[in-house]
């Protein structure tokens, strides 16, 4: 296994919506140790390129099946380079006709893998890259390039903003980050947002994003997944269900594997909040994996905390039980248009009193959204000042 | 009793079927005692179906050898199907570009570098024209693949016969339009669940009173099976998206009989072999039942599953590709055995381009052979009786029907696609057969096994960069010489009617007279009907 996970993005670029091979691929990589983010289907090379960058990720993988890689990769590299980040390599696969590999590669990409690739292969290959990449990184910090990226975060550059949470995730300590960051001299409203598996907190959260565009804000996401025990690989697919905004230039999103930590956090969710509110995006969404009873700890930086419950889950138990309840500043009951609802909402009232919202969503079909973010605004404005 | 049934298939290994489906070394006739001739097989031509839908089948007419055709511009594909018909095909297939499949312009700029590539690219009823300049449309069948825009080009097409003189009754062929299928596996939706599936029973509903000779659906599992599935599971999920189909219909207020008769199907026809026979065997089965059973159908037409086969897209590689013919003939001889009514055998190039002339021609000797020099086509159903057939049909048909039974559970379909249980299914089902490949419990000859490096290239057909650029000039020229008023007005009347619920097919007929574009009149659906962002099920 790696030292450090490698992590890579996996992208399908264009119309073409043959996912089989990525999302194998996906769980093949997640299985041997890797940490994948998935973007879904239907990205630009711009979007894909962002999210390499956003994510700072140390393998950029494009899946392609309709012959259309001869023109997107190009454009993709182009995008790279916009970006300020021409050095994050590219691997490609799906269908590329033999004869078109060596065009591939002059063009920049680094791995080119045929219909045929054993997983063992790609896992190889990609690793070994991987490995590169890490050397360059711990070069370029020991040479002094943080300062510079350190620097750059208060205008918001995308590339600076995403190898400084790369420099936390690989370990940084929090007297490396005292030293290094600046005092925070922005406004951002730290949102938590919590809830069990299965309640919908992704698709919500995709159109929060989405209202909160509209209403001219700049958001930022950090998007905290769980990896596995056994092998230590995860796959973040925050990104694919946040789809509708991916190439938006006020939206940054980071996705985080929880790296071994047991609660809704990753050991580094808190210092990765301290970058992102340093890069001035107005609101800062905190996605945790929504262990339920162990995600207290999203308080320290976050207010309001939202808590997301879903009609007939056991909620009424979970009422009960001292924790994110007591630390929940807004609830949200989404897929309100099961039955149930309206009794949830009394038993929070019951159980909890009435002084905290409860906001009723379908986040499916985007009801009760405007209002949701209207509370949060609300909040996020209150306990500023 | 061999009898294993279980809705989520077991792992998969070297005594299992490919979709992991235990194989026991010997099958005797304590494998099939529950088999009652008359109420489940019966002579072909009899309820329940399950050895065919015609008493003499292939002796009275062979199954339609129909290959899937389209690339480049209208005039590059027209003078593709103009050569075809010469060679004495009757029916044309038309293939589509991957932004025309998507209802996106030429000049969209997500269409950048698909423009032409996997087919033809049409943006307004001008290209339609174009393809089918010289050929009558009252003398062909004309089969399209299209889905989440399957009205529109319906509309071209009946645009197109109105400008020709022919009438709509006489217009026959197949639109694929089974848009259920894309949220399981091919990912071509564009509006939500359920708006995309009123779409389809506007289409149902328009073609029983104009075109009672046209199929408006070809409810497909070839794509299902190509995403990953097991044989089970493309059998369920393709017949419980023709169950909602028949359902919503009847709910618009469609009499079962006038419109099930012209539903039909598009199955995959993979390597295993007999797992494949025996999932066309139960798909007729069930079909019966169900049309018989749960909607009260009469006409035994209603009651047919009558089935176009393609063979396995996804089980050809580009290593020794001449490998991949071997694979095409046992793959159609399965789809024969099946009993299908027609036949796309995939070319040994496909895996890595469009095919060339040379492949496609060997493709369809592939299943010349078949039909004309292997006797299979003698007798009806040869397989019946075999006790190793019968068990596999009855447990794929036991599969199926608890698989529909637990989406009956869920809510029907269009909750088992909102809360990811079909993808989640069928990815799950890709991952473990990968998994069978990479411990070697399932072989693939020349790419895990009998390998040799020193393979020569075969020829490539290549498709240019000019193409996007000259369609893109020839959708501007048509878009300044139309009547722009008139393109307004139709496009408003498209969003009225669909979010008042009429019929939103006069409306295209309109826009597409109007030579308004594919993406414009997406646009005004999407105005009241809404997009699908790919997130929710992701």
């Amino acid at each position: 296994m790696q030292e450090i996970p490698t992590r890579i993005l996996l992208a399908k670029i264009g119309l073409d919506g043959h996912d089989r091979g990525v999302k194998v691929l996906a769980r093949g990589l997640r299985d041997a140790g890797m940490e994948v983010i998935y973007t879904g289907l239907w990205q630009t090379p711009a979007s894909a390129a962002k999210a390499a960058v956003e994510e700072d990720v140390d393998v950029l993988g494009a899946s392609f099946h309709s012959a259309a890689h001869m023109t997107l990769v190009p454009v993709l590299m182009d995008e790279l380079k916009k970006l300020g980040r021409p050095d994050i390599p590219v691997a490609i696969g799906g269908i590329i006709p033999p004869d078109e590999v060596t065009p591939m590669k002059d063009a920049g990409v680094a791995l080119v893998f045929e219909t045929e690739c054993s997983m063992e292969q790609i896992v190889t290959e990609i690793n070994a890259l991987a490995t590169q990449v890490h050397k360059r990184r711990k070069t370029a910090i020991e040479n002094g390039d943080l300062d510079r990226w350190v620097e750059a975060l208060k205008e918001g550059d995308r590339a600076s903003v995403g190898r400084v949470l790369s420099w936390i995730e690989d370990g940084a300590t929090v007297d490396d980050l005292a030293r290094r960051l600046p005092p925070v001299d922005s406004k951002t409203i730290v949102v938590g947002m919590t809830g069990a598996p299965g309640v919908g907190k992704s698709t919500l959260i995709g159109r929060l994003l989405k209202e909160l565009r509209r209403r001219g804000k700049t958001v930022g996401v950090v998007a905290v997944d769980p990896v596995s025990p056994i092998t230590g690989g995860a796959l973040l697919g925050d990104r694919a269900r946040m789809t509708m905004n991916a190439g938006d230039e006020g939206v940054f999103l980071r996705s985080a594997a929880s790296r071994g930590e047991l609660g809704g956090l990753a050991p580094t969710t808190g210092a990765m909040v301290e970058v992102l509110r340093r890069s001035n995006v107005d609101v800062l969404l905190i996605e945790t994996v929504g262990a339920g009873q162990n995600d207290v700890t999203v308080r320290q930086w976050a207010s309001p905390v939202v808590l997301l419950l879903m009609p007939g889950a056991g909620d009424s138990l979970q009422l009960e039980k001292a924790g994110i309840t007591e630390v929940a500043d807004v609830f949200v009951i989404n897929k309100a248009d099961l039955p149930g609802a309206g009794k949830l909402e009394a038993q929070i009232t019951e159980t909890l009193g009435s002084a905290r919202p409860v906001v009723q969503t379908v986040a499916s079909h985007g009801q009760g959204i405007e209002e949701l973010a209207e509370v949060i605004l609300r909040h996020g404005g209150k306990s500023d000042t | 009793m061999a009898e294993q049934i279980s809705t989520h298939p077991g792992e998969i290994g070297p005594n299992t079927t490919m979709s992991g489906r235990p194989v026991e070394t010997c099958y005797t006739p304590d494998d099939i005692v529950e088999l009652d001739y008359e109420t489940r097989l019966a002579d072909p031509g009899e309820f329940p179906f399950t050895r065919g839908v015609h008493k003499e089948m292939y002796r009275k007419r062979l199954w339609t050898m129909r290959q899937f055709a389209g690339f480049g511009s209208a005039r590059q594909t027209n003078e593709r199907f103009k050569f075809l018909l010469e060679r004495g095909q009757t029916g044309l297939s038309t293939a589509f570009d991957l932004p025309t499949l998507m209802g996106r312009d030429s000049d969209d700029q997500l269409s950048m570098g698909e423009v032409g590539r996997c087919g033809v690219a049409v943006d307004t009823l001008a290209d339609f024209e174009m393809l089918f300049d010289g050929i009558n449309l009252g003398d062909v069948s004309v089969s399209k693949t299209i889905n989440a825009p399957a009205a529109i080009l319906l509309a071209f097409y009946i645009a197109t016969a109105d400008k020709q003189g022919v009438p709509r009754n006489q217009l026959r062929g197949t639109c694929q339009n089974d848009i259920l299928k894309e949220f399981h596996a091919q990912n071509e939706f564009v509006f939500p669940p359920a708006e995309s599936v009123r779409l389809v029973v506007d289409t149902i509903e328009f073609c029983t009173k104009e075109m009672p000779q046209y199929n408006p659906v070809s409810i497909s599992g070839y794509h299902i099976r190509e995403a990953g599935s097991t044989a089970g599971q493309e059998l369920a999920f393709t017949l419980g998206d023709g169950l909602h189909y028949a359902q919503a219909s009847i709910e618009r207020g469609l009499d079962i009989d006038a419109f099930a008769p012209r539903l039909s199907f598009f199955f995959n026809s993979h390597n295993d072999f007999f797992e494949e026979i025996a999932k066309f065997r139960a798909a007729r089965r069930l079909w019966a039942h169900y049309m018989k059973e749960r909607f009260g159908a009469q006409n035994e037409r209603s009651m047919w599953l009558r089935f176009h086969a393609q063979t396995a897209g996804c089980s050809l590689y580009s290593k020794q590709p001449y490998v991949n013919l071997m694979r095409v003939a046992y793959q159609a001889m399965a789809a024969v055995m099946g009993g299908c009514q027609s036949l796309h055998t995939n070319s040994m190039d496909e895996t890595i381009c469009l095919p060339t002339e040379q492949a496609v021609t060997l493709a369809l000797r592939t299943q010349q052979v078949l039909a004309y020099e292997t006797g299979v086509t003698n007798t009806v159903d040869p397989l019946a009786g075999s006790y190793f057939v019968e068990s596999l049909t009855n447990q794929l048909e036991a599969e199926a029907r608890e698989y529909i039974d637990q989406i009956d559970e869920m809510g029907g379909m269009i909750a088992a696609i909102e809360n990811g249980y079909v993808r989640r299914e069928i990815a799950d089902a890709a991952y473990r057969y990968s998994q069978a490949v990479e411990r070697g419990d399932k072989k693939l000859v020349g790419v895990t096994d009998f390998v040799h490096e020193d393979e020569k290239p075969i020829d490539l057909l290549k498709i240019g960069n000019d193409t996007e650029s000259q369609v893109v000039e020839d959708l501007q020229k048509v878009k300044a010489r139309r009547d722009g008023a008139a393109v307004k007005t139709a496009l408003t009347r498209i969003t009225d009617d669909a979010r008042a619920d009429r019929n939103v097919m006069p409306a295209l007929i309109e826009g597409a007279k109007a030579y308004a574009t594919v993406g414009e009149m997406m646009a005004a659906l999407e105005e009241s009907l809404g997009r699908f962002d790919t997130g929710q099920i992701s």
